[in-house]
């Protein structure tokens, strides 16, 4: 059933530039007829090369991509029943409105009479009959937009694929054309294919969200489905506002984190560590008395139709709303439901890495290299002018054997120093956890390390990582 | 074969390939070898130990280096009130002091040489003195145009932060205005220098009978001498592979010295 | 205060660029030759420049191939620039490195590699015009590289992808949508490439056939040569071009819009209008291209055709080119009336299709010292008959260049062999004894003109006495003064002269019975220490003379700049008549050291002729014609040179001399006798043959055509020199023009 009706699918998609780099690495994805899908990301998670690869401008290093069925990895743009509104509208400065539009028209040799006819129609889509002869650069941005959007649709294409269409539009014009954008799929009926890093756009206007990050979906799903139960902390951090804290089951349907133990909707076997997210709203403000947990006001915003509340409790810090102003000081309770507390299991696999131990008895990663006592790895094992003995005093050959690596987040530290610690990178990514900061840093070798640290750095800041040598875990692997 | 945008270069490619780096290497063949076609140094030698070819590459970079000199004398200024004066259309306002450029060069120097010959009356008491200023003459537009784009690209709030925290004018001019203006003097004294130690020609017309480095070429060339001809090319292309190096270490304004100067 | 210190300084500047400028084209609309006195209005320049032949074909080859360099360059720059901007950095990098090459590099390393690769190595012929239009090619095209490629890096890269997407083929979506956004850009390489065409000398110079001119090689030679008209009219060129160059630049700039602004601003009337011009442009720069192609196709393709091309190489104004005055009609006392309406070379053509009922078109080049010559036949220029002086005739038969004259050419009796018939018994001897191997020059080479070498000097400023020798060029008395001649045999012979003066002048050497061998001896002199000795002197005369030139010494001794020259006899006799128009009296002395004795000698080349009897029977034809006596007046009275043929039964020629100098009735009278010339050396007090002339003759026009016996008795023939000795002497030449670093601690 789902056959007939996906439009578009990308199966296995790869991309690299360089070679090295994956900036797409892997990716699945099936798009319906007729729906309004919305790419969203942060700047750099691969969305606008996805856009490019249906469009036809960059060709999959790896994987394929169907339209209706059939692979079209290797077509070129011009022969795609897809067209593009770009990101800066892409208009022809040396051509007129009507020769802009015309001109997918004329280049498919249709008669003057058909041609006319449609562009008179596009421009009535758009809302600016009587421009024809009017030159691109006398247009304000949002005609611009609107002769952009005209001169793709006039081809009738199967999909519209928009990259970030309403970027370079102020704030006002920009809400009144998602609505218009709305307006327009609804009337024309065929898929729209969205780009933004603009969560609110994606969530006023699409019928489905693919939130991306780092080449990687993170997230597929309804608006509301993304915003109630994001799939990991950073669908949460990204979409809207949440507080997140680490924590642990404690039974079934019972959850402790920030030292107090909540019910909530979601159960994992007990003692599992998760992250626990609660949006703002879902933080009720109670009497001290009547709250699960009690902390101090310490600032108050006024947002516009609320308060921005900021409370301490003891070192974890919790933002709720209020419609009344609460002045700073005051100690309030807090409560949350059951149904507002979203949890994931906390992602085991970080901060894993695998090395080689070589011929000194030095364990090489890819970008560190430790001396430890080799021998403790090893069962009932000596040293002995750098070679190993087992019990039986049989040499060991330790030459390639592979090691894992594993630290806890929480018991590296940042430096800015980059000779300080063991590997330097460039943060990529923040999310605040109420008492301290999760960071990951990526290394020069594309190796991502993840660190908890009570200071505030940036997103792209050169920081090295420091880890104490003796909280490192080695396990030997096979 | 696939159409690739990429591909569409090929031709020049070919073209520059063929036409501006095989004839240099064909002239630096010809520069290390001798009339019996085996390799040798002794044209390079020759050079070098020749106090009269020494000369010549001496009185080049004293012409050279006076012509500069003259240029930015009198183009820095001009620039400056261009980019930063009073003026409204400053660019139309470059365009009249650009504009001799368009002008063939031979006929510029003999007009200017005709006013010096009634000012002189014997041009030949003053070979060097009429050298460099026909040179100065006829390679000042060139300097203008660098120092007017770079300076023109100087931060105004810059200058008044300056004057702001105290600075006199003086002070602005030497510790602000001109090292930030330095890509454009280095671009112009790149166009003026190298041009001004080979252009004979204006040598020739003011009955200058000295030779600079682009005589040199000449000589050798009209007395059948390939070899020796080619060494002074070689070293010509040294001094600017040098010349060059020095600039762009010192600035990544690295434009052509007559690119900038389309309409 | 500030901003009219500021004006102030502008207007300054703007004097200092354009004063010159203004001052020339004023003075290009009066009757004045130099710049000071003003004299009456006059359209005399405007006229000359645009119906003198030379320059319109100057002019016309100039724009040509500046228009065909550009469209060339523009094409090959586009190209590049676009495929570069798609390419890969690391290739990108490389090759900008590649394209700076040219922009960076001196003009004259970029026009002398070229020339090397094409016209030494791979012995390629100037006159396909291909390595000029390489050469200037590849000047250009990295400059239309550099224009277009920030027109590319501003377009919006989207542009290209969306003309994709909305279904053009890659190469569609260039031609529609890429190519009219980069049209500034391109339009600005485009005249970027004309004005470096149209400016340069350089890479010209080096690489462009012998037969064609641009305005900067035209110029430069101008300068060099002797004719006030040409240097007057270049003044108009100079005002033409900077009009035209004023109205582009106003047209391009105050007209509403200008290039850039398309797309910017305006309503879309304006841009529509713009688009047009563009569009009108484009095609303009089609038709030009297609003009400039078909321009050169016919440059080439003239040779092709079925009528006889004779290629004739001589020296600068070595030749009657007509145009004569009515008032310089030449009556002769037997009744010949002699005057030059049209050139002889064109009298020529008419001559020969009358006697020999055949076509012929002759291309007519001209070089300025016989070492030029030889270089444009090192490099690959092909000529049928050129006139190179006697040692150049000899190096030219050592190396197996020279078809001989047939032996009919030689026959007195035939009608039209004007040589034969005329040539001067003195000449023939010389020729047949001048000899390479056992062959004479008189095989190979037929006499034109001859002469010797002196000092024109003008007799208010410069002492008699110091005119006896030859070191009057070294007299600080007249430093700045004096020039030499820009040739190193000429001064090599000076200076040999000077070493030697009191060895040759001594009484013993005078009165040796082999005076003659033994000065011959001493003036070809090619040991190292006497090259050594000469480069000393020639240093302190180079540092003495106004200048060395090669043909602009005339013109500085009329006008007065210069007090004594050196000069050939007959470019003496030129300067001296001229002087005369002006009121002014100069005098030709030869120091009594020695002069040097030489002979021009029109000789065929066998590269050029290919061994094709027609071209052959032509050239013998010319040089029989030009020998015909009233050619031969007509070509002396228009150079001064003093031709090779006496006449033999005819007495033009020696009519002619008493039409000049005959004074039989005045009172100062003195015998002159020529006989030598007209009978031989054996007759040389022949009574036929004296002239009675006014006394003062003898130190001017007279004495320089036609030198005394004593005079020709102590000259000496400057042989070839053998090649490792011209090898040494070359580089004492360049020595000499050198910077001397001892001069830095005077």
């Amino acid at each position: 059933m789902t056959e007939n009706n996906t439009i578009i699918e990308l199966k296995s998609i790869s991309k690299s530039f360089d070679g090295t780099t994956m900036v797409i690495d892997n990716l699945n994805l099936e798009i319906k007829k007729g729906e309004f899908v919305t790419l969203l990301g942060p700047s750099g998670c691969g969305k606008t090369t996805i856009l490019r690869m249906i469009g036809g401008f960059e060709t999959p290093t790896k994987g394929q991509i169907f339209l209706d069925g059939q692979d079209i990895s290797k077509l070129p743009p011009n022969k795609r029943p897809i067209n593009t509104v770009f990101q800066k509208y892409a208009l022809f400065p040396s051509m007129n409105i009507y020769d802009n539009i015309a001109f997918g028209l004329k280049i498919k040799k249709l008669d003057k009479k058909t041609i006319d006819e449609k562009v008179k129609r596009a421009l009535e889509i758009v809302d600016l009959e009587g421009f024809e002869k009017r030159g691109v650069a006398t247009l304000s941005g949002g005609q611009q937009q609107r002769i952009a959007i005209a001169r793709a649709i006039v081809n009738e294409p199967e999909i519209l694929l928009l990259d970030e269409p309403l970027g370079a539009l102020d704030y006002k014009m920009r809400k009144e054309m998602q609505l218009e954008l709305k307006e327009m799929h609804r009337e024309l009926g065929i898929t729209f294919i969205f780009v933004t890093h603009d969560q609110e756009e994606a969530l006023t206007m699409s019928d489905k969200i693919v939130v991306m990050a780092d080449g990687k979906i993170q997230q597929v799903g309804t608006p509301e489905e993304i915003y109630d139960t994001p799939s990991n902390v950073f669908v949460a951090d990204f979409i809207g506002e949440s507080n997140i804290f680490n924590g642990k089951m404690t039974g079934s349907g019972k959850v402790k984190f920030c030292d107090t133990e909540f019910e909530c909707v979601d159960d994992y076997p007990v003692g599992t560590k998760i992250e626990a997210m609660v949006r703002p709203e879902n933080v009720h403000l109670v009497p001290p008395s009547e709250g699960m947990l009690t902390g101090n006001v310490y600032s108050s915003i006024f947002k516009g139709i609320y308060y921005e509340i900021l409370i301490m409790h003891g070192k974890n810090e919790f933002t709720a709303q209020s419609q009344k102003e609460i002045p700073a000081g005051t100690e309030v309770g807090i409560s949350i439901d059951p149904d507002g507390i979203h949890v994931v299991p906390y992602n085991i696999n970080k901060n894993h890495y695998t090395g080689i131990i070589d011929d000194e008895l030095k364990i090489r990663f890819v970008d560190f290299s430790v001396k430890i006592d080799v021998a403790k790895l090893f069962d009932q094992a000596t040293e002995k002018d750098g070679v190993l003995y087992d019990n039986k005093g049989e040499a060991i050959d330790t030459e390639g054997v592979k090691v894992d690596a594993y630290f806890e987040p929480e018991i590296a530290d940042l430096s800015d120093s980059p000779e300080d610690g063991i590997v330097a990178g460039h943060i990529i990514s923040i999310i605040y956890k109420g008492d301290h900061y999760s960071y990951i840093v990526r290394s020069r070798n594309d190796k991502d390390y993840y660190v908890d640290d009570d200071w505030l750095w940036n997103i792209g800041d050169y920081v090295s990582v420091i880890v104490p040598e003796d909280k490192i875990e080695y396990k030997l692997i096979g | 074969m696939k159409f690739t945008r990429s591909k569409l270069a090929i031709p020049y490619i070919i073209y520059m390939i063929l036409f501006v780096v095989l004839p240099l290497l064909v002239v630096c063949y010809y520069a290390f070898t001798g009339k019996d076609g085996k390799l040798t140094m002794d044209n390079f030698r020759l050079f070098f130990t020749n106090g009269k070819t020494m000369g010549t590459l001496f009185y080049s970079v004293v012409i050279a280096f006076a012509t500069t000199v003259f240029c930015l004398i009198l183009a820095y200024p001009t620039a400056y009130i261009l980019a930063k004066g009073p003026f409204k259309r400053s660019d139309v306002l470059l365009v009249v002091f650009v504009m001799p450029m368009w002008i063939n060069f031979t006929l510029r120097i003999t007009a200017l040489k005709e006013v010096l010959s009634l000012l002189e009356g014997n041009l030949a008491y003053y070979p060097f003195f009429n050298t460099v200023l026909c040179m100065t003459y006829d390679f000042m537009p060139f300097m203008i145009m660098p120092l007017y784009n770079s300076l023109s690209k100087l931060d105004d709030n810059v200058i008044e932060a300056a004057a702001d925290l105290g600075a006199r004018p003086i002070q602005i001019l030497f510790k602000l205005v001109i090292p930030m203006s330095m890509p454009g003097i280095i671009s112009g004294v790149t166009m003026v220098f190298l041009p001004a130690m080979t252009n004979y020609v204006v040598l020739d017309m003011v009955y200058n009978s000295t030779f600079i480095m682009g005589s040199l070429i000449g000589s050798y060339f009209s007395s059948y001498d390939w070899h020796n001809g080619s060494m002074i090319s070689v070293i010509l292309l040294m001094l600017i592979v040098i010349i060059t190096a020095i600039s762009s270490r010192l600035t990544k304004d690295n434009q052509g010295k007559r690119g900038n100067v389309a309409i | 205060m500030k901003k009219k210190l500021q004006c102030l300084w502008l207007a300054f500047v703007l004097a200092f660029l354009y004063l010159p400028i203004v001052i020339l084209m004023v003075y290009s609309f009066t009757k004045s030759t130099t710049i000071g006195a003003l004299r009456g209005f006059s359209l005399h320049n405007y006229v000359t420049l645009f119906t003198t032949d030379d320059l319109r074909a100057m002019i016309w080859g100039t724009i040509s191939l500046a228009v065909m360099v550009s469209m060339i360059s523009t094409l090959l720059g586009t190209l590049g620039a676009i495929g570069m901007f798609y390419s890969k950095k690391h290739v990108r990098t490389g090759v900008e490195m590649m394209n700076q090459i040219p922009v960076i590099n001196a003009d004259v390393v970029t026009g002398f590699s070229v020339c090397i690769l094409l016209i030494v190595f791979f012995n390629m012929d100037k006159d396909t015009y291909i390595p000029l239009v390489v050469g200037l090619t590849s000047l250009c095209t990295p400059f239309v590289y550099l224009s277009v490629m920030p027109r590319l890096k501003q377009m919006d890269p989207n542009l290209y992808e969306a003309a994709l997407d909305l279904g053009c083929t890659p190469f569609k979506a260039l031609r529609k949508v890429v190519l009219p956004e980069l049209f500034p850009g391109i339009l600005s390489g485009f005249m970027t490439s004309i004005t470096l065409t149209l400016d340069d000398y350089f890479i010209t110079t080096y690489t462009k056939p012998a037969v064609f001119d641009t305005i900067s090689t035209y110029v430069v030679n101008a300068t060099k040569g002797a004719q006030t008209e040409i240097k007057t009219a270049l003044w108009a060129l100079s005002t033409v071009i900077f009009v035209v160059v004023i109205v582009s630049v106003i047209a391009m700039n105050v007209i509403p819009g200008g290039i850039d602004s398309i797309g910017k601003k305006g309503s879309w009337k304006v841009y529509r209008r713009e688009h047009k011009k563009h569009a009108s442009a484009v095609k303009c720069l089609l038709v030009l291209f297609l003009l400039g192609i078909t321009m050169t196709c016919t440059a080439c393709g003239s040779e092709k055709k079925d009528t006889l091309v004779l290629r004739i190489a001589n020296c600068e104004e070595y030749i009657d080119e007509g145009d004569w005055g009515e008032d310089e009609l030449i009556e002769l006392d037997n009744g010949a009336e002699i005057i030059g309406e049209n050139s002889l070379v064109d009298d020529f053509c008419t001559w020969y299709e009358e006697t020999y009922g055949e076509k012929i078109e002759v291309e007519y080049s001209t070089y300025g010292t016989n070492e030029d010559l030889y270089n444009q036949l090192v490099l690959g220029n092909e000529f049928d008959l050129v006139c190179p002086s006697e040692y150049m005739v000899m190096k030219f038969m050592e190396e197996g260049r020279l078809a001989p004259y047939s032996e009919d050419f030689f026959d007195a009796q035939k009608e039209n062999n004007y040589y034969a018939k005329g040539v001067s018994p003195y000449i023939k001897s010389v020729f047949e004894d001048l000899s390479f191997g056992d062959e004479p020059v008189s095989k190979y080479g037929a006499g034109y003109m001859w002469g010797n070498m002196g000092l024109v000097y003008n007799p208010e400023y410069v002492d008699e006495e110091a005119l006896k020798h030859w070191d009057v060029l070294l007299n600080p008395d007249y430093s700045k003064r004096v020039t030499m001649k820009d040739g190193v045999r000429d001064s090599y012979f000076i200076a040999l002269g000077i070493l030697n003066a009191d060895k040759i002048q001594s009484k013993d050497f005078l009165e040796a019975e082999d005076y003659s061998e033994r000065l011959a001896d001493v003036m070809n002199d090619t040991s190292n220490e006497t090259i050594v000795k000469a480069e000393d002197i020639l240093s302190e005369m180079r540092k003495n003379a106004y200048s060395l030139e090669t043909d602009s010494g005339k013109a500085d001794m009329i006008t007065g700049k210069v007090v004594a020259n050196m000069q050939w006899s007959g470019d003496a006799v030129y300067t001296m008549d001229q002087a005369e128009e002006d009121g002014a009296e100069l005098c030709y002395a030869v120091p009594d050291e020695c002069t040097n004795l030489w002979f021009d000698a029109w000789v065929m080349l066998k590269d050029g002729l290919k061994e094709d009897s027609r071209k052959k029977q032509a050239a013998e034809a010319f040089v029989n014609f030009i020998s015909r006596p009233d050619n031969v007046v007509r070509n002396m009275y228009y150079i001064g040179y003093t031709s090779a043929i006496a006449g033999g039964d005819d007495d033009t020629v020696w009519q002619y001399l008493n039409y000049c100098y005959g004074a039989e009735d005045e009172e100062n009278a003195v015998e002159y006798p020529v006989g030598y010339f007209f009978k031989g050396f054996d007759y040389v007090d022949d009574e036929e043959y004296t002239l009675y002339v006014d006394e003062e003759q003898l130190h001017r026009q007279l004495y320089a055509q036609y030198p005394t016996p004593e005079t020709i008795k102590r000259s000496a023939v400057m042989k070839c020199y053998d090649k490792e000795a011209n090898e040494r002497i070359s580089q004492m030449w360049i020595n000499i023009r050198c910077y001397d670093m001892k001069d830095l601690f005077k």
